[in-house]
């Protein structure tokens, strides 16, 4: 049972990570649209529908790892508390720049909350990133120590994988122009990512303490393959094999931190009780969950056009 | 100030930030649903635009509330890992289930909602919506249920390392929990209520012309918010009632604080175990509140027939001024709650100084300033963005807009550009 929740919980944050994953890439994007106010509207609008069913995987992360692993989240949030801070804060201003975007009449003020989206989502996503690389190896306390050059590699990786992701969902959403330019910009950074994945994967050994095991590494190797499978179906022009290839790269990540702690997490286990009791409990719930965003995507499965309904 | 004080001081601001969004969230969602299912079932163009006016304005309350939620989860992580440690077990698994069964429902059935408008068979839609406000309530029960085994810890076994589950049926029925959400929820129905009524106040004193819309607005928000008065206070007293026999400490006086006091320094040896003295006047506070809506929001209700009130302009500009007092006494409860559960964090059973973390009082107090900067932000600009919307009315509605539309900004763009030159 201990071994599910950890799949679970893996899911959850991999689940954050392939869907908020293409929000926070394509909020990026609207930096690069700087000056370009109809482009921006439609990346706004392009992930207006996903936006508010994404950002709950994580939140979903955090509440079942605080039961099903409390020790490993005291201990991860005690020792990360600067880098959760700055997560979280991102968070809040990268959702408060999309809602109140549209709120209010004015160039000025849409023009400044999309540049304070796409610098909250660099941040949000790198700080992401940076959890995670602390998450691989067992800091000490203090702030220095939590940027140790795997970490920072995280949170230079988790960006770029994400901006990837973004530019692959828009390129598949969009049409015409932006569709081109996101496309373009993509072919840019799937390589630059394959790299970055790769060096993630080769130095891990060097951080992990318990070493590298073979689901590990075979959840990490799922990483740049995908990527790669992605690189090349842009530049087939086959748009939505390459925004699936660049979900399952981002998808991966999580679940191959998590089977390099494994040991670790499951050594932190709460008690069997609770174990069985949240089971029972919340188990069931999670085919319904999958059910109603399987609905959300299937309604909102078309590429973008001057009838798709808009709100942010 | 240390790590303790600063972390309650942050969570105080933060949660209670949180739960004004939370109140109008609980209050608007029933009141939409039944104006929605009056449109579905009627046809009648009249309650779309209803629908869509008063939904606006719960979806950008609901925004704020996801914004000003988001660091709730994680706040138990970084600043009360003690009490995670210790009661994780049962703390925890109402709110891991918060998480999955309710405000993951909820967002995506909000977006289906947004989304599906003019998009889905209307039915459907509509029943979206009943995910929605179902998921809201639960959400609030769940969240209940947490703070209720807090304030009076039943159903588990204290094995000195932490506390385990023995009786789930015991904490999902704590009659802390349930007494309290009898209460919530019709006080957040006033909130709605008596929102919607002073939105419609302050279009009758403008005298914007939407006379049917508003009139049909003012009906519906007073007459619910009256009738949730009734509830609130009656699970509200219910309530204190049962504080009285449960929590002797806070909300005693005189002989008897004595007594409670004495008890617990017998049980757990010296220290400060009475709530802060202003703990009851906050209580008086919140009920004289509850009385003056009692007596006075019946003036207004008996001119609601042929629209008597609507050329009152003093009772409607009350009705205006008023806004804020529903949203402001739902705090003073919370207060009242969980101040005066202090110094315990679970009632009787863990101190609150044994549930903060081993950080430092500086990393809690840079959070404090990052956060409480953030919200005071969020607050202001939010609710002036609220007011926006509720002043234009009705007569420009952006929900189920199509990308093909300007956006609003585009129509006074020219003037937009005349002002900043």
């Amino acid at each position: 049972m201990e071994v599910v929740w950890l799949v679970v919980v893996g899911l959850l944050l991999g689940g954050w990570y392939g869907l908020d994953g293409f929000s926070l890439g394509a909020g990026m994007f609207l930096g690069v649209l700087r000056g370009d106010a109809p482009a921006r509207r439609r990346v706004v609008a392009a992930i207006g529908p996903f936006f508010l069913a994404n950002e709950v995987w994580l939140i979903a992360f955090a509440g079942v790892l605080a039961v099903t692993f409390p020790e490993a989240e005291a201990r991860l949030f005690t020792v990360a508390y600067p880098v959760i801070v700055v997560m979280v804060a991102a968070w809040l201003v990268r959702d408060a720049a999309m809602w109140f975007r549209a709120r209010r009449p004015g160039r000025a003020w849409r023009a400044r909350w999309e540049t304070t989206q796409a610098v909250a989502s660099v941040v949000f996503a790198a700080s992401a990133g940076l959890f995670l690389g602390n998450a691989v190896q067992v800091p000490g306390e203090g702030g220095l120590r939590l940027l140790s050059p795997y970490a920072l590699l995280c949170a230079v990786a988790v960006p770029a994988l994400f901006a990837l992701h973004g530019t692959a969902f828009l390129t598949a959403r969009t049409t015409g122009e932006l569709r081109d330019r996101a496309r373009r910009t993509a072919g840019r950074l799937a390589p630059l990512v394959l790299v970055l994945l790769v060096a993630l994967i080769g130095t891990a050994p060097l951080v992990a303490p318990a070493g590298v095991t073979p689901v590990a590494l075979v959840l990490g190797l799922a990483g740049p393959a995908s990527v790669a499978v992605a690189w090349l179906a842009l530049r087939a022009g086959r748009d939505g094999r390459a925004f699936a290839a660049t979900a399952v790269a981002a998808v991966s990540v999580p679940p191959a931190v998590g089977a390099l702690i494994a040991g670790r997490l499951l050594g932190s286990v709460a008690e069997p009780s609770t174990i069985g009791q949240l089971s029972m409990m919340a188990l069931p719930i999670l085919p319904l969950l999958l059910g109603a965003q399987a609905v959300l995507w299937w309604v909102n499965r078309h590429r973008l056009n001057d009838h798709s309904v808009t709100f942010f | 100030m240390d790590a303790l004080s600063l972390a309650r001081l942050e969570f105080g601001l933060t949660t209670s930030m949180h739960f004004l969004f939370v109140a109008l969230t609980l209050g608007l969602a029933p009141l939409i649903a039944f104006l929605q299912t009056v449109w579905v079932v009627r046809g009648e163009p009249h309650y779309e635009r209803l629908t869509k006016f008063w939904g606006q304005i719960y979806l950008v309350n609901y925004g704020l509330g996801i914004i000003s939620g988001l660091l709730l989860e994680f706040q138990f992580g970084l600043n009360w890992s003690g009490l995670t440690h210790f009661a994780g077990e049962i703390f925890g698994a109402p709110m891991a289930m918060e998480t999955l069964y309710t405000f993951f429902v909820e967002s995506t059935f909000l977006g289906l909602w947004i989304f599906g408008w003019g998009r889905m068979p209307k039915v459907l839609h509509l029943l979206t919506f009943y995910v929605v406000a179902a998921a809201a309530i639960g959400s609030a029960y769940l969240i209940v249920v947490a703070n209720g085994f807090l304030q009076n810890p039943v159903g588990f076994r204290n094995d000195g390392e932490a506390l385990r589950i023995v009786d789930a049926g015991a904490v999902f029925g704590n009659p802390a929990a349930l007494l309290a959400v009898g209460h919530i929820l019709p006080a957040s129905l006033m909130v709605g209520g008596f929102l919607m009524a002073g939105v419609s106040a302050w279009h009758f004193r403008r005298g914007t012309g939407e006379v049917r819309f508003f009139r049909t607005s003012m009906r519906l928000g007073l007459t619910v918010g009256y009738v949730a008065t009734f509830f609130t206070i009656g699970f509200g007293d219910a309530s204190v009632l049962w504080v009285v026999r449960n929590q002797p400490t806070k909300l005693a006086a005189g002989a008897e604080a004595e007594r409670a006091q004495a008890e617990m320094i017998a049980q757990h040896g010296p220290g400060d175990y009475l709530a802060p003295l202003w703990v009851p006047i906050a209580l008086t506070v919140m009920l004289s509140v509850a009385y003056l809506y009692v007596l006075f929001a019946l003036v207004p209700i008996v001119l609601l027939g042929r629209g008597r009130i609507e050329r009152r302009r003093l009772l409607l500009g009350i009705g205006v001024w008023t806004i804020p007092l529903p949203f402001l006494t739902v705090i003073l409860g919370w207060l009242v709650r969980e101040v005066g559960r202090q110094p315990w964090v679970i009632y009787d059973v863990l101190p609150t100084s044994a549930a903060v973390s081993t950080v430092s009082a500086t990393s809690v107090l840079a959070s404090l300033i990052v956060f409480t900067a953030l919200y005071v932000t969020l607050v202001i600009v939010g609710y002036v963005l609220i007011g926006r919307i509720a002043r234009r009315g009705p007569a420009s509605l952006f929900l189920g807009r199509a990308l093909g539309e300007p956006e609003e900004a585009d129509e006074s763009a020219t003037a937009e550009l005349a002002k900043e030159r």
